[in-house]
């Protein structure tokens, strides 16, 4: 009988609130501990050795207060921010480093180095501001700092796993970080049927908008092409992208991908206010009047500048009338220059732009409730969780043409070129100010989005990991 | 016992790349035929310092006719420089009047002028002018032209510098007594630049070749060790930029068919160019893992790593003559990975136990995928022979009946 294998290094690891990977990780191993009787889960130590993780670290990883949250941190007009430095030290140390020719640097290395600096400055930055904002919570009050999570010693490192050839080993989580080359290694060595994912090739494909660096990216994925018995891919989208680079850089034997489309996340249709903690209510208690919510991380990417635009122009228009955006998500890579712009804006200086940071799936539900609608005018995506979420709480979601968001709201929302100002403009406007054309659509996406359960994507992935050869 | 003054453009104390090792080959055969050989060669003073031998003649910098903005013309320069400055041509002169050679062997063309203005001012008539043998080692213009990089800075000047070289081998054709070639094919060309009506010549090919070799299993193991190497494919190549080329022509678009463990050598002076060729750039953080560039190394090392390798690649793509690397793979009796342009000048090696030929990018590395991906194979039986026909003994052989008869 093929035992399962499951690599929970990234869960082990993420003590914030989950991502989008992280989420999927976590919600495909707690499946395999709950219907898989003799799943081994797994995290690999510094030497890039698997050890088995006992059953009760397993639970305590997957339980929710694992991830621990943070106080919910708001950020508008209101709270005074530092601005970001626009270079930092370590940019130009690089810059420096690089300018000295080959003679200490080898030529090869400049791009390698370039990216390193420019992702180590823009997470220095983040840094930065993520402790403005602590400080910003610092007088919070007591009741909104989180629990202390119970300590859970460390791996047991006399469990080193043991996998035959014809069993399954699924990595799944951040593994470009963690290192691809330790499963190829792995099966090298027993012959071990490896399953490994593709969430996107954004950063080979617009290293522009990615804080990840394209070369590490593109070795990555080069590397699983080696190892793996099977990728799976969370859209056609990403799918597609993979085999399109696997073609351009001429790896012979590819590997066989499948889309195993994510799960919509969870909906907390019954959660009440009274259930959220002060911090909470009070941020909730800021946004009144009609609102426009986007959740996603502050990075480039995602195109917060093209709805700064927007909102710019709103306010020009409508002044006090103009309607409140509301961004939720963690300040992320290469927006030194929008931050600035927008901190400088008329629209934030009145206070109609919000940025909300470590926020709970509670107050997100009351978010999604409350807004009018969405926003994803993002340039690329893999997929997209927060369209789907919309749609799950029966939310029009107004999203860019990226080829996996049109996939993922299975062609019910509104899409626009993520550069096309006027009719992203036009379309907004007019679903702040027609609200039966907003309920309309409202009462299209209720009948016809499919929800798709963590469940079903747990139980789809496995199935297909078990077809592997 | 003959006098034979033998001159080149490098000196040969040392040899290291083709031509030196080929030059220093036929000097090696003559002197054991028992002619009495001198070299004299002839190089700008700035180059090969430390490496010259007692006649070996080094030009000053300040001669008018060096042209540092034509950098791949550096030989034909050379001839230019010896043949026109009047104290360099007089000291020249001077030593072949003292060495009195009964024959003159130019390796490759570009001391010709020399030569021949050496020939006019003493006034030999045709019984009693030394005889002269040109030595090709590839027909030169053609190289020339072929190796003209995209962003060279004076088109017009490369162009008019590679039609006098060809114009100097024709001449050097038309008046030698001797011609050999590397390989039968450049021997037709050579002779089909004289016309019918011109004096007897006698033409031959010798084909580049190496000294036997043979890798010892502890050395090879060393280093394997050394390197941290298990399944490795080797590529040797000089600092010339079409063997960078090739290499990238043949395995673009990436090394991204190679598993993470599995590594290229690269052994020689290309592998300083490897990582500037824009096939890398794409792509150095898949590349770089998969190259071992292991650069100029003692002698004892590659014969090691050649008798280590998977497998031995030839990607060559341009230039003239036979390829002194293939005569190495071949006699390594290791797999050897080849283009059809890496196998000219070995007759039919295509279908030698141990030669695969891919002349696409695509069958290249589909190739290299196959040949690491096979067992360890045993080495062919019957071997000797294909090892034999690629030394220098078996290779010289045509040229020292050829000299014998120019003796006589």
């Amino acid at each position: 009988m093929p035992r399962l294998f499951i690599d929970l290094t990234t869960s082990v690891q993420w003590r914030r609130p989950p991502v989008g990977i992280v989420r999927v990780e976590r919600e495909f191993a707690a499946y395999c501990l709950a219907h898989e009787p003799g799943t081994v889960f797994c995290e690999i130590d510094s030497a890039g050795q698997y050890h088995a993780l006992p059953v009760e670290r397993v639970r305590a990883v997957l339980d929710d207060s694992w991830c621990r949250a943070e106080a919910v941190a708001t950020v508008s007009a209101q709270l005074p921010v530092q601005p970001a430095p626009v270079r930092g030290r370590v940019q130009r140390l690089f810059d420096w480093a690089a300018a000295r020719g080959p003679k200490w640097v080898p030529a090869a290395v400049y791009p390698l180095l370039r990216d390193l600096g420019r992702v180590l400055v823009d997470h220095h930055a983040a840094y930065v501001r993520h402790q403005e904002t602590k400080r910003a919570l610092q007088a919070a009050p007591a009741s909104a700092q989180p629990n202390d999570v119970n300590p859970v010693e460390e791996t047991p490192r006399d469990t080193l796993i043991q996998p035959r050839a014809d069993d399954l080993f699924v990595s799944i989580g951040l593994q470009w970080h963690h290192g691809a080359i330790h499963a190829y290694r792995l099966r090298q060595s027993s012959g071990v049927r490896v399953v490994e994912a593709c969430y996107d090739t954004i950063p080979i494909d617009f290293p522009e908008y990615a804080g990840s660096a394209k070369q590490p990216f593109g070795e990555h994925f080069t590397c699983i092409a080696h190892s793996a018995s099977l990728v799976f891919a969370i859209s056609d989208t990403s799918r597609a992208d993979l085999e399109a680079f696997y073609v351009r850089v001429g790896v012979l034997h590819v590997p066989p991908i499948r889309t195993v489309h994510l799960a919509t996340p969870e909906v907390h249709a019954n959660a009440s206010i009274a259930d959220l903690a002060d911090d909470e209510r009070a941020a909730l208690a800021r946004l009144r009047g009609d609102y426009v919510l986007y959740v996603s991380t502050f990075e480039t990417r995602k195109n917060h500048r093209l709805l700064l635009q927007v909102w710019k122009e709103l306010y020009r228009e409508r002044g006090d009338a103009c309607p409140l955006l509301v961004v939720v998500g963690m300040f992320g890579w290469g927006v030194n220059d929008l931050w600035a712009e927008m901190q400088a804006s008329e629209v934030w200086a009145a206070g109609r732009i919000v940025l909300l940071h470590h926020v709970s799936d509670a107050l997100l539900a009351h978010l999604y409730r409350g807004c009018a609608f969405t926003v994803f005018p993002s340039f690329y995506e893999g997929w997209g969780l927060a369209a789907t979420e919309s749609l799950a709480y029966g939310k029009l979601a107004i999203t860019s043409d990226a080829p996996a968001l049109r996939e993922a709201t299975q062609g019910l929302c509104p899409a626009i070129h993520p550069l096309d100002f006027p009719r992203w403009l036009q379309t907004i406007a007019h679903y702040i100010d027609d609200e039966p054309a907003r309920k309309a659509i409202e009462a299209i996406i209720r009948a016809s989005y499919v929800p798709r359960h963590w469940r079903e994507f747990s139980a789809e992935l496995l199935a297909a990991a078990k077809e592997a050869t | 016992m003959m006098r034979l003054l033998q001159l080149t453009t490098y000196p040969l104390k040392a040899p290291r790349h083709g031509g030196q090792l080929r030059c220093a080959a036929i000097r090696e055969c003559y002197r054991e035929l028992g002619i009495d050989v001198e070299t004299v060669a002839v190089m700008h003073e700035g180059v090969h310092q430390g490496e010259r031998e007692r006649h070996d003649i080094a030009l000053s910098s300040s001669l008018p006719d060096w042209k540092p903005e034509l950098p791949r013309f550096m030989d034909l320069h050379t001839g230019d420089c010896l043949a026109r400055s009047a104290p360099a041509f007089a000291g020249f002169a001077a030593l072949l009047d003292r060495l009195q050679p009964q024959v003159v062997q130019l390796e490759q063309p570009w001391l010709y002028p020399a030569i021949k203005r050496w020939f006019d001012e003493r006034g030999f008539s045709d019984a009693t002018r030394p005889r002269l043998v040109y030595s090709s080692q590839n027909i030169e213009w053609k190289l020339k032209r072929d190796e003209m990089r995209p962003d060279v800075t004076d088109a017009t000047a490369y162009a008019r510098e590679v039609a006098r070289v060809q114009a100097l081998e024709r001449e050097v054709v038309r008046a030698a007594d001797l011609v050999v070639a590397c390989t039968d094919e450049e021997r037709d060309e050579l002779r089909a630049m004289t016309d019918a009506a011109a004096r007897s010549c006698a033409y031959v090919t010798a084909h580049n070749a190496i000294a036997p070799f043979a890798a010892e299993p502890a050395r090879v193991a060393e280093v394997k060790r050394r390197w941290h190497l298990e399944r490795y494919a080797l590529f040797v190549g000089s600092a010339h930029p079409p063997n960078a080329d090739g290499f990238w022509c043949m395995l673009a678009p990436s090394l991204a068919f190679l598993a993470p463990d599995e590594k290229i050598v690269v052994v020689g002076g290309v592998s300083h160019l490897l990582r500037g060729h824009r096939t890398y750039a794409a792509w150095p953080g898949i590349n770089e893992p998969r190259l071992a560039l292991l650069a100029e190394l003692e002698r004892a090392d590659l014969v090691a790593l050649l008798g280590g390798a998977q497998v031995i690649l030839l990607p060559i793509t341009t230039g003239g003559g036979s390829n002194l690397k293939t005569a190495e793979a071949i006699h390594s009796g290791r797999p050897v990975l080849a283009t059809p342009h890496a196998l000219r000048g070995y007759g039919d090696a295509s279908r030698w136990p141990t030669i695969t030929v891919a002349d696409t990018s695509d069958a290249f590395r589909r190739g290299l995928r196959a040949l690491l991906d096979r067992p360890e194979p045993a080495p062919p039986a019957d071997y000797d022979d294909i090892r034999d026909q690629v030394t220098w003994a078996r290779a010289l052989k045509p040229l020292t009946l050829a000299i014998a008869t120019l003796a006589a």
